[in-house]
């Protein structure tokens, strides 16, 4: 009798969603990508990649879908051939051109591009493997780096953060933002096209401006946003809501290359007439720092949890739990602005790190947010990436006109789709 | 030295190009160097697919006009013409079946058949004569047509065998449904035997490599 040894494993408590949710519009595929100083090589790349699945055997993995549950199983199938990006960014996964692939590598150039679909990772699960494909590639195609470096720069955990700090003695009760936030529109790009605007700057420069404003960079990116999005719709006294992920791997002390993140939501209700910079800021500040604690990501992790484990749900047939999720997603939607994600900085070993000169990182659309953006920073490059389904780029150049406005030397490039206005 | 940056002076910021994407306004060059990696353009190529799809909408919907039109001006009702409507629509959903991405044709051809069970079902509704028809003797006949294609499927495909484990479960839940609501008893009876039997056989002769498939779809015990 033969045996079946094909591994399978459970989706991540977040990662229930994604496969519900995942549409032409709203792919839910996020992209980091890291640029070098010289030309990409693809059949190095190639290589690099099948190296890289070897040591993370997590990531080849195809998604199934069960009676109650999706499910992840082992792909044994090969990798498939990595070509040059001539798509849109952060595009729905043809998992019939991936070989049933979870992710997608791309290059451009002198860019390497990682499209990963959120069931297998969150943004920083895709950093580790990023990190680990740039380091086998470096080792392949540059004489003075020939050796890997040691283990510890690998991290292959692949457990489910939110089952092992759950606690079931926590309070079960919801702690997501019932607002109804207000909602950037405008006229849509046409056939799903999503244009990129992206601006680079110094990490040194923002973090004296941050400092000056007695502010982390985080707050004071939050902050800015904000303050370009109430200028833009002044007089519309909706709340306006930056969800911003956070990774709850330093919270709870883990290095699981699965999703690991809650959102918190900087929340500004305009209630006065007229709002400085500066009292923005202090108000966003606050929103984030009474979120930004342990406690309160407990309080998440039980609740979402508890949701997933509770005894009649686990016997609902998945359709139907699928017909579940889609409306409480909907109604959730609404409870945001736009995100903006930080993707922290991106630290290589030296001499590897000599032959990097950026990271950045991309993020999909999704219902009710039209434009996202995403910070990224390798060295002293800080990369903030707007992706928007909108014509118009009123949000992005607010944002970089006020940081502009404070000395701040910005380069943009962007991929066209907002050069022609019609 | 290679290609150069430009500068918005409305925005204050260097750019990549000559129309700044913030404000679409002329830029002015500089002695910048652009170092910048930039995005290809995207050529927008609709899929011989899509263009199959809509036309057969373009002519399914000339057709429609066309038969309504026939069908009020002469009979002064809308019966056959609504039939041809249907008939031609279920063309339609089969194309956008054996287009999608599903994985295997076993799933393409099930989902046909049962597109045809759903639109015989319809007529059933529709059509005043004899009602009940298609609970009675299409619904069984369905599924006993489907447990027999399993079966083909399964030997055919013996390497994997377990990946239509699933369909042989849902068949039998149907035939039992089929069954209690009142179906032709000895074709429903037929379609539950059948079934049963070759969910039956495929899991004893498929033994390890089946019960894992099944705890895999049941989400028992994760081997991760």
């Amino acid at each position: 009798m033969k045996t079946d040894t094909t591994l399978w494993g459970k989706l991540d408590n977040t990662a229930h969603l994604f496969p519900v949710i995942a549409r032409r519009k709203t792919p839910n595929v996020f992209r980091e990508s890291i640029s070098l100083y010289d030309e990409i090589d693809p059949a190095i790349l190639q290589i690099a990649v099948g190296q890289t699945l070897k040591s993370f055997s997590g990531f080849s993995v195809r998604l199934k879908r069960g009676l109650f549950w999706y499910y992840l199983e082992e792909n044994s199938k090969p990798f498939p051939a990595i070509l040059e990006e001539d798509e849109y960014p952060c595009k729905l996964i043809d998992f019939k051109d991936s070989n049933e692939y979870l992710f997608k590598v791309s290059y451009y150039k002198n860019r390497i591009n990682l499209e990963m679909f959120h069931v297998l990772a969150d943004g920083v699960g895709a950093k580790m493997f990023l990190k680990a494909l740039i380091y086998h590639y470096l080792s392949l195609k540059c004489s003075d780096v020939a050796q890997l470096p040691g283990d510890d720069e690998f991290t292959l955990e692949r457990e489910d953060g939110f089952q092992v700090c759950y606690n079931k003695s926590s309070s079960n009760k919801s702690n997501y933002s019932k607002l109804d936030a207000l909602t950037i529109k405008g006229r849509k790009l046409p056939y799903n096209g999503l244009s990129v605007i992206e601006g680079s700057m110094s990490v040194k420069d923002v973090k004296a401006l941050a400092r000056q404003h007695n502010s982390s960079i985080n707050e004071f990116l939050v902050s800015a946003l904000v303050y370009s999005i109430y200028q833009i719709y002044y007089g519309e006294n909706k709340p306006i809501i930056v969800t911003v992920p956070v990774d709850l791997r330093k919270f709870f002390n883990s290095t699981t290359t699965k999703n690991f993140f809650a959102m918190v939501n900087a929340t500004f209700i305009p209630v006065n007439d007229d709002y400085s910079f500066d009292e923005v800021l202090l108000i966003i500040k606050e929103s984030l720092k009474s979120q930004m604690v342990k406690e309160n990501f407990k309080k998440t992790i039980s609740y979402n949890v508890s949701n997933e484990q509770a005894g009649f749900v686990k016997w609902i047939p998945l359709f139907i739990k699928n017909l579940g999720i889609k409306y409480v997603y909907s109604s959730a939607a609404k409870a945001s602005t736009i995100t903006m994600s930080n993707l922290g900085l991106f630290a290589l070993k030296a001499p590897y790190n000599k032959h990097v000169k950026k990271f950045s990182g991309m993020l999909p659309m999704s219902l009710g947010q039209n434009v996202k953006a995403t910070i990224a920073s390798f060295d002293d490059v800080l990369c903030i990436t707007f992706t928007s389904s909108l014509r118009a780029s009123k949000v992005q150049r607010e944002f970089f006109r006020l940081l502009s406005a404070m000395s701040i030397n910005i380069r943009i490039t962007s991929n066209g789709e907002n050069n022609v206005s019609l | 030295m290679g290609k150069t940056m430009y500068h918005c002076n409305n925005c204050d910021v260097d750019v990549d190009y000559k129309v700044c994407p913030l404000c679409h306004s002329a830029t002015k060059k500089t002695d910048i160097e652009n170092d910048l990696t930039g995005y290809p353009f995207v050529k927008i190529k609709m899929s011989k697919r899509a263009i199959a799809s809509k036309m057969y909408l373009a002519i399914e919907a000339i057709c429609t006009f066309i038969l309504f039109a026939i069908d009020y001006h002469f009979f002064q009702t809308l019966t056959w013409s609504v039939v041809g409507f249907f008939s031609i629509f279920l063309g339609y959903i089969i194309m956008q079946i054996f287009f999608n991405s599903l994985p295997t044709v076993f799933a393409k051809i099930s989902k046909s058949l049962l597109a045809a069970t759903i639109y015989l079902f319809f007529l059933d509704c529709f059509l005043n004569i004899n009602r009940g028809w298609s609970i009675e003797y299409v619904m069984p006949v369905f599924l006993i047509g489907e447990t027999v294609m399993n079966f083909f499927f399964t030997v055919i495909n013996h390497r994997s065998f377990q990946n239509y484990m699933i369909a042989q479960l849902v068949t039998i839940i149907l035939a039992a449904f089929a069954f209690s609501i009142g179906a032709n008893f000895y074709l429903s009876l037929i379609a539950i035997v059948l079934s049963v039997l070759l969910f039956a056989s495929t899991l004893l002769f498929g033994g390890f490599k089946g019960v894992s498939e099944i705890k895999r779809r049941f989400h028992i015990n994760p081997e991760e």
